[in-house]
């Protein structure tokens, strides 16, 4: 219902809720995510566009930024990195169990660091080897929660 | 006397150096994680739970995360005026003059007033508790169902309509979170709703999933979408700069105090935690001084008054929370979730059952304001280096922690998924600009709100004017109908002097 009141609010005067933007940014494409809910149109103010599949330009996703996010411009938005961490988590997820926390958390670690932007591989090897010990030592041991324990015997 | 004796055993029960070590933790964890841009309080009590489920005592667990709570609100301060990135959206106002301030070499006095600041108005505040909690239960008594009712629907419309820009938005939110708590078993009748016959979701979504997919993952994935676009640049300490001077001081009691009365009162009232008042008091201590021309360039009245608001209203939110068990922020509500976890009976009953627990709670905010001063200011050099802790390891740690926090208080693959995938809804309303906190707030108090109303239903016998027929209900839900008109009033009035003007809007909770 909502959807559908904010929906035609949009088409009637899609500026109600948003203000004119500077001029360094009227020029941006604007788009609408389609993540099953089409009318959640994440509208420009000029000019007033209706929702379209954009998963091809999300690169140019147009996000309104609002006043406490002075450093989201809508141009600059990476799609990529969230979905690879995304996948990196997901896999995560997927070999806790069989491969074990220890193991799992260390190669986790290592690659998520590594897709946001880190490119200190040995330094990073030791903090995640030191992180996902103490994390397993401290539960198991201290607070006895167990997580998985896999392929190594410990 | 009663009051001032079962606060004495409460101090009692704090000062035990088990329970001592646990507030040191709370309030040591609390500043790190409000230090720290991007994770707040609300993430590391959910983070916690499973944990403080293995404590013995609820106690101690309480103690820490209310060293939690206001350690946050203590390191957000730090975050916005070194690095004019508020480390939670509560410090949004203290990091516009904290931050000129810090440019211009007055740092440490920011600093220093900003804590001072917050020990004086959290110390007052706790007083305000401490003489209101009790009175305020009592007559919470006196609610009955349909009163439930309408106040968690006014908790829920006022937050929703007085955080984030956007009504509509805010609203979208708040469905969302309700639909999330309905999922599960229903209380009353004993049927499945939402589950789609799995059978992990026959005890719903639990309030850690919701917590660490909307605010680990899902923050850690909104910061990876413009992970180049952060500042970096942290404000230097030099050391020649001294603390507060003598004209600092001057400056500085008379906002702490007026901090202190906007922020108490606000935080009490179910209007969505600290940022209303910060603005508020930032605002007026604009109107009010001597120096106009110095905000905007670092006046030290524009960061005394917002922090001490901030402190004061998280007491504030502790009185709704403990009187009648009615969350007004996103942390607020992992608290009163926690509660049900510990099988604490939450609302007016719990002064009478649980009473030690409470005043325990009440004297650590005491003790806890009273460590964070000497955590704070001269350990402030720590905090800095905890600010250059490289963005990779340090969100790549949390979503360890992520991980780590939902398989310890579930053990399942399928909600470690179910984890990122709210996590990924999560992203998209933080890229599309849609607050997060009345998801939470829906999904907690919803089902509350959902069995109130059915309870009246049954006594009433489906008759929906038993909501009119008391004058305290009527009173709360007139409430809740200004509530959703009053961020329309500025534009409203604007339009009728032929002006425009922006809708009243303030920062979003975390």
């Amino acid at each position: 219902v909502f959807a559908a009141v904010y929906f035609a609010r949009q088409l009637l005067s899609p500026t109600r809720d948003y203000p004119p933007r500077t001029a360094a940014s009227t020029g941006d494409t604007t788009s609408a995510i389609n993540d099953g809910r089409a009318d959640e149109v994440v509208a420009d103010a000029v000019p007033p566009v209706k929702p379209r599949d954009t998963a091809a330009d999300a690169s140019r996703s147009a996000v309104d930024d609002g006043d406490r996010d002075a450093g989201t411009d809508p141009a600059s938005v990476q799609w990529l990195t969230p979905a690879l961490l995304v996948a990196a988590l997901c896999g995560y997820a997927y070999v806790l169990e069989p491969v074990g926390f220890l193991l799992s958390t260390v190669v986790f670690f290592v690659l998520a660091v590594w897709i946001l932007g880190s490119r200190h591989l040995i330094r990073d090897g030791l903090i995640g080897v030191v992180l996902s010990a103490v994390i397993y030592f401290s539960f198991t041991q201290l607070l006895a929660i167990s997580l998985p324990m896999g392929v190594l015997p410990i | 006397m009663s009051v001032l004796n079962d606060l004495l055993q409460g101090f009692g029960t704090v000062l035990s150096p088990q329970n001592l070590l646990f507030a040191a933790i709370g309030v040591t964890l609390g500043t790190f994680v409000g230090v720290l841009p991007g994770i707040g309080p609300a993430l590391t009590i959910g983070l916690l739970l499973p944990v403080a489920l293995q404590m013995d005592s609820p106690t101690a667990a309480f103690i820490m995360f209310a060293g939690i709570y206001y350690g946050a609100m203590y390191g957000g301060s730090t975050t916005s005026i070194l690095l004019n990135t508020p480390g939670e959206s509560a410090s949004v106002a203290s990091a516009i003059e904290g931050h000129q301030m810090a440019k211009r070499g007055r740092g440490k006095a920011a600093l220093a007033t900003a804590a001072v600041g917050s020990f004086v108005a959290g110390t007052l505040s706790t007083l305000a508790l401490t003489l209101f909690a009790v009175p305020l239960a009592s007559l919470a008594l006196q609610f009955q169902a349909p009163d439930y009712f309408a106040l968690a629907l006014l908790a829920m419309v006022t937050v929703t309509a007085l955080v984030g820009r956007s009504l509509i938005r805010g609203m979208m939110s708040l469905a969302l979170g309700l639909l999330i708590g309905l999922i599960g078993i229903d209380q009353i009748l004993g049927q499945q709703r939402f589950t789609f016959g799995m059978v992990e979701l026959m005890s719903g979504i639990s309030v850690t999933l919701l917590i660490v997919g909307l605010f680990a993952v899902g923050e850690t994935l909104h910061i990876a979408a413009r992970l180049r676009h952060l500042p970096e640049h942290v404000a230097p300490l030099s050391t020649g700069q001294g603390w507060m001077t003598r004209q600092d001081w001057r400056r500085s009691w008379a906002p702490w105090l007026r901090g202190t009365a906007i922020g108490f009162p606000f935080g009490a009232l179910p209007a969505g935690g600290a940022e209303i008042p910060t603005f508020l008091s930032y605002t007026f201590e604009k109107f009010r001084s001597k120096h106009k021309k110095q905000f905007g360039q670092g006046a030290i009245e524009g960061v005394a008054g917002p922090e001490a608001a901030n402190n004061a209203a998280f007491s504030g939110v502790l009185v709704p929370l403990l009187t009648l068990g009615i969350p007004t922020s996103a942390t607020a509500a992992v608290m009163l979730a926690s509660l049900e976890m510990f099988n604490i009976q939450s609302g007016p009953q719990l002064f009478e059952q649980n009473g030690a627990l409470v005043w325990a709670l009440i004297a650590s905010l005491y003790v806890g304001n009273v460590l964070l001063l000497v955590l704070n200011l001269p350990l402030i050099r720590l905090w800095v280096k905890v600010l250059q802790i490289p963005r990779p390891v340090l969100y790549a740690s949390i979503l360890v922690f992520a991980v780590v926090g939902v398989w310890a208080s579930s053990n399942q693959f399928s909600l470690l998924l179910l984890a990122i995938g709210i996590g990924i809804i999560g992203f998209l309303m933080r890229m599309f600009d849609f607050p997060i906190a009345p998801v939470v707030l829906g999904a907690i108090l919803g089902p509350m709100m959902d069995t109130q109303f059915r309870r009246t239903m049954a006594l009433h016998n489906g008759d929906v004017t038993a909501f009119f027929e008391r004058p305290l209900t009527i009173t709360l839900l007139v409430l809740t109908a200004v509530a959703l008109v009053v961020p329309y009033l500025p534009r409203f009035i604007a339009r009728l002097r032929g002006r425009s003007a922006k809708r009243l809007a303030f920062g979003e909770d975390d």
